[in-house]
């Protein structure tokens, strides 16, 4: 793949340091992921060559670079990035993703981490990785309601030790193009991952949200609930895997994904993953495409609702499963209300919110 | 029929068991009652074979044999039940098919022939209509979605096919309602016979009233503690069972 | 587990693929590779018209470009495409027999031993039998009978020769040459298997059923299978399958095509038993199969049930194209894996028609070391307004060395689908074997009759004597499973 954007962006630094020529001469090297890998069947990332130089926008700081890099993703995030910054957080930390970032932080006691993006860069990548010590409680917030014509791609990666526990909402309403990358790792016995999140791609925005959690050790819960909803000619790729590796017993684990077309034009590809290694387990999976009830649509509309906003509000109270689990109030709010202007009729629910 | 001797069991580090000595003989009810945790589930499943325990003293005997070298199955041939307390769903293998794996195999082990499937299949409704159970219950999986009472009422079922020498009940009384207990009670008084024993593991008196004890033994950490007639489940009903620590 | 049952167990290890004697037959082998020569002498030997030599080096030239797919969650060495022999048939078979009286009795021998007596007196009442050796067909039953009905059911060789328009028209029409590495492989080599022609109206007076045997070292097994049901039509068809025991492994690489014309029915049936390989995983057959179903006219209906045993490697996905409206596809499979066995199968169903509906149910088993994975896709193209699809996919652990996994596609693209997928894991609990064993049922006969349990949804779609020997053979596969 062609990546003279990138390049010519870097090299348009006023200073390039040599971690950084090493990380765009691993990115060349590595390349970027391509539709044959079965991670990347339904995103083509050859849509960043649409992307001008002076959009790429890299980052000028520069941090630590690592000596190696996991794919060409990982060394493209770095290049862009300036390198990673490391430090512990604790209490409330907001974080801008609509940036090039790349972080490494560990929670030693509670913390609430919101990642927001609501920018109207063209293009960031922001790669972080999360280390939660024995004990530690972390509410992890991401929500992306960028400009339509940003370009994101973004990679979490969460490690959980011995009862350590992470609550991961993530909101995807508005961008262009968004890969997402979330692993959590349950290294110990004890840990407790819940994880919530809503798709919703409306417009000609293309969604990938890739959710992955590691069952590494015995005894540890993991809950995911997803919903998507794909608007206009939108589409919406989720792939969801639970990896239960070899002595991981008593693993207690669950993912649930429902979807909501709303449009002739538009698709949903999803996939439900198990990858089981270990026999006492309880591990189940499912996945659902449904359309809006039409017997509540009718009940509604003997009741006067019109059936724009009947519509409306079947889909909101279908998306609202995922809000709900939003925090603080004040955010769900702000989201609920940004998701109920896209449809005719929604107007009338916000009150109601 | 039933010898228990100086046994003692534990589960992991813990132990369970610490010296019960038990002698039922044939044509004999006996009740054992005890607080929660006293080891009285545990006594009924070593009896029957389970491998959760370990046995670290004393022995088993049944009609002279040792029992505790014998696998579950071969006991179960031999001629003992287990009506569990918790009893297991199989799904997908029907009531039907499972009793009928069950009878076969026990008759085999004894060098009977195999009953031919008509006789079989008139035995089984003689005994599901005996229990007031649905016929149709014969074609749904083993316990499967079945509610307490019906579990409990499956394990008597299951008993009068089988028709074993030796009845270990244990806490089958249970989740059930009045009307239930005295159709399980009447299951188990059925049977009841000069060459069968019951061995009722229970912590109410309940059952008792409907099926009457020879001998009610009181179990409190891992030992009888006090035996006597039907007047002692009436005393522990009445008193509960902190009095006897104090005695 | 007491030491007595243990000696038993060793005892029997060896015997439980009672399948796995040798016939010693003078066969006439080309030399391993593959060329276009190879494929011009394997044409000549069959004496095939141009177009179908014409259709090989097509499918040969695209499977040269081709890469052998790596997404399943398989492990295996490279296979040395070059090192295989694709053609061998018993020399006595040279000259087609004209009746079973001029069959070798060595043949007719090896398959009494498998069970399947081919003299028709001795057969089951209603089962007629095609059956193939290594790459050619030995014998059809019943073809007389089945011919006063209308339907045809010969080797897909002599369908070349009697009914070339009927072939040609419909090969490669639902798995064309080069629909992926392993067809276009099959595309260029395949030797033999069974045709079958419904015609318009008839119901089928007999199950149908092909028996395929590999016997020869060093050979690989490449058939094609070609069912079309004309309108209103019917039929029931079955097919099994063994090899020998033996250390190296062997390909088989078949393409089954099944077409479907307007309210016709098919039901495809397999009970899967290819040689799986020794308790350390040396051996066993690598079983790369494409079978596919095109539902083309409207409310035509196909159904694939498999119960798969054998084989080292397992790489099979029986699709359905639901073409017309109202059409409808099912998928009901049982898959095992013991030892060191793999297996990755599942389904395609692709809704193109309208209010097109599907079911799929596939129970997955693995124990020992064995890899199991399910991976289905379900689409919803934008024009199969109301389609709709239920999945259940569960999967049985036994032990915990082995590994079961699920991998379902969901692509769609009609907002009036409907599709459900539910997945679940559990093992044989310790208990319901203590359960079982209380009640005095040994503890093998508790895990069959708890598989058993488990697979009841699939089996009861096969026809009664295959249900019956479908359960055998798991129990016989699972044989020290658990201890």
């Amino acid at each position: 793949m062609m990546l003279d954007n990138i390049v010519t962006a870097i090299e348009a630094l006023p200073d390039v340091s040599a971690a950084r020529r090493a990380a765009l001469d691993a990115l060349l090297r590595l390349g970027l992921p391509g539709p044959h890998e079965e991670q990347w069947k339904y995103t083509d990332l050859s849509v960043l060559q649409t992307l001008a130089a002076e959009d790429i926008a890299p980052n000028p700081d520069t941090h630590e670079f690592p000596a190696d890099y996991a794919d060409g993703l990982d060394a493209l995030n770095a290049a862009l990035a300036g390198g990673q910054q490391h430090r512990p957080i604790d209490g409330q930390v907001r974080l801008d993703t609509g940036r090039h970032g790349r972080y490494h932080l560990t929670v030693d006691g509670n913390a609430e981490l919101r990642l927001e993006d609501a920018g109207d860069t063209r293009f960031a990548t922001c790669f972080i990785t999360l280390a939660l010590a024995p004990g530690a409680r972390l509410r992890l917030t991401r929500v992306l309601t960028a400009s339509e014509a940003a370009h994101r791609i973004t990679r979490i990666a969460i490690s959980v030790a011995e009862n350590a526990r992470v609550d991961i909402v993530t909101i995807d309403l508005d961008a262009r193009f968004a890969r997402h990358d979330l692993a959590v790792a349950l290294d110990a016995p004890g840990a407790t991952a819940h994880l919530y999140g809503l798709y919703a791609p409306a417009g000609a925005t293309h969604l990938d949200h890739h959710v992955r959690v590691d069952h590494r050790a015995a005894h540890c819960i993991s809950r995911g609930y997803f919903r998507g909803l794909a608007f206009d000619r939108a589409c919406a790729v989720f792939n969801g895997r639970i990896m239960v590796h070899p002595h991981a017993q008593k693993t207690d684990s669950e993912l649930r994904i429902a979807n909501l077309l709303l449009s002739r034009k538009a698709q949903i590809n999803a996939k439900p993953e198990l990858e089981i290694y270990a026999d006492d387990v309880k591990c189940a999976h499912g996945a659902t495409f449904g359309r809006l009830d039409p017997t509540a649509l009718f009940y509604l509309r003997t009741r006067g609702v019109p059936e724009a906003a009947a519509r409306a509000l079947l889909t909101y109270s279908f998306a609202n499963e995922i809000f709900q689990h939003i925090h603080p109030p004040e955010l769900r709010s702000e989201i609920t209300a940004k998701f109920l202007t896209r449809m005719d009729g929604g107007a009338g629910i916000t009150e109601l919110t | 029929m039933l010898e228990i001797e100086n046994l003692h069991a534990r589960a992991g580090d813990t132990a369970i068991l610490k010296g019960l000595n038990l002698t039922v003989n044939a044509g004999e009810v006996h009740a054992v009652m005890g607080p929660n945790g006293s080891g009285k589930s545990t006594l009924s499943k070593i009896i029957a074979g389970s491998e959760d325990y370990i046995v670290t003293d004393g022995r088993i005997r049944f009609e002279g044999r040792d029992l505790l070298t014998l696998p579950p199955e071969e006991r179960a041939a031999a001629g003992i039940f287990l009506g569990f307390q918790y009893p297991v769903e199989i799904p997908g293998v029907s009531n039907m098919v499972f009793l009928r794996a069950a009878v076969n195999a026990q008759r085999k082990h004894r060098g009977e022939p195999e009953l031919e499937a008509a006789d079989f299949l008139a035995w089984v409704r003689h005994r599901v209509k005996q229990m007031k159970m649905d016929p149709a219950m014969l074609s749904r999986g083993v316990n499967e979605g079945f509610s307490g009472g019906e579990k409990k009422r499956n394990e008597i079922l299951q008993m009068l096919v089988l028709e074993p020498k030796l009845m270990v009940l244990d806490e089958t009384d249970s989740g059930l309602d009045i009307d239930a207990l005295k159709i399980v009670a009447e299951g188990i008084n059925a049977l009841r016979s000069p060459a069968r024993a019951t061995l009722l593991v229970t912590h109410y008196q309940r059952l008792l009233d409907h099926v009457q004890p020879d001998h009610v033994h009181v179990l409190s950490g891992g030992r009888i503690v006090k035996s006597g007639g039907p007047d002692l489940a009436r005393e522990l009903e009445e008193k509960g069972y902190g009095w006897l620590d104090a005695a | 587990m007491s030491a007595n049952a243990q000696d038993v167990r060793e005892l029997v290890k060896n015997r439980s693929y009672g399948a796995g004697f040798v016939t010693d037959i003078a066969a006439d082998t080309l030399p391993p590779g593959l060329d276009e020569n190879v494929i011009r002498a394997l044409s000549a030997r069959k004496k095939e018209p141009d177009w179908l030599l014409e259709f090989r080096l097509k499918a040969y030239r695209r499977w040269l470009t081709m890469r052998e797919p790596r997404w399943a969650h398989l492990r295996y060495p490279a296979i040395d495409y070059q090192s295989i022999s694709y053609y061998s048939a018993p020399k006595s078979m040279a000259k087609r027999p004209k009746s079973l009286d001029e069959v070798d009795p060595k043949l007719l021998e090896t398959y009494t031993k498998l069970g399947i007596p081919l003299k028709e007196q001795e057969m089951l009442a209603g089962v007629a039998v095609d059956v193939v050796f290594d790459s050619v067909s030995v014998a059809t039953t019943f073809k007389k009978k089945l011919a006063e009905a209308g339907v045809i059911f010969c080797p897909i060789s002599e369908a070349v020769q009697e009914y070339p328009e009927l072939v040609r028209r419909y090969l490669g029409s639902v798995v064309p040459f080069g629909d992926n590495f392993f067809a276009a492989l099959n595309s260029a080599v395949f030797t033999d298997g069974s045709f079958v022609y419904i015609p318009k109206g008839v119901r089928c007076p007999m199950e149908l059923s092909t028996y395929f045997r590999i016997n020869e070292r060093n050979t690989g097994q490449f058939e094609r299978t070609l069912i079309i049901a004309e309108a209103g039509s019917h039929v029931s068809y079955l097919e099994g399958c063994t090899a020998p025991q033996r250390d190296e492994n062997q390909l088989h690489a078949a393409v089954v095509e099944l077409v479907a014309l307007d309210e016709a029915e098919i039901k495809y049936s397999t009970v899967q038993n290819w040689y799986p390989g020794d308790e350390n995983g040396v051996g066993g057959i690598y079983n790369f199969v494409t079978k596919r179903g095109d539902c083309r006219g409207r409310r035509s209906k196909i159904a694939w049930t498999q119960v798969e045993t054998g084989s080292a490697i397992t790489w099979k996905y029986p699709s359905c194209i639901l073409r017309g409206d109202e059409s409808v596809g099912e998928f009901y499979s049982v898959a095992l894996t013991h030892h060191h066995q793999q297996a990755d199968t599942g389904t395609k169903m692709i809704h193109v028609g309208k209010n097109t509906r599907s079911t799929i149910v596939s129970k997955g088993i693995a124990a020992g070391f064995g890899q199991q994975s399910y991976r289905g896709l379900v689409r919803v193209l934008e024009s199969a307004d109301n389609a709709r699809n239920y999945t259940q996919c569960d999967s049985l652990l036994i032990g915990d060395r082995c590994g079961a996994h699920t991998f379902p596609y969901t692509e769609i693209r009609n907002p009036t689908a409907i599709v459900e997928h539910e997945a679940t894991t559990s093992r044989i609990s310790d208990e319901q074997l203590f359960y079982a064993r209380t009640r005095g049922i040994g503890e093998e006969d508790a895990v069959s009759m708890i598989v058993n349990g488990f697979c009841k949804q699939v089996f009861k779609e096969l026809p009664m004597e295959f249900a019956v020997e479908a359960q055998k053979l798991l129990q016989v596969s699972l044989e020290g499973a658990v201890g």
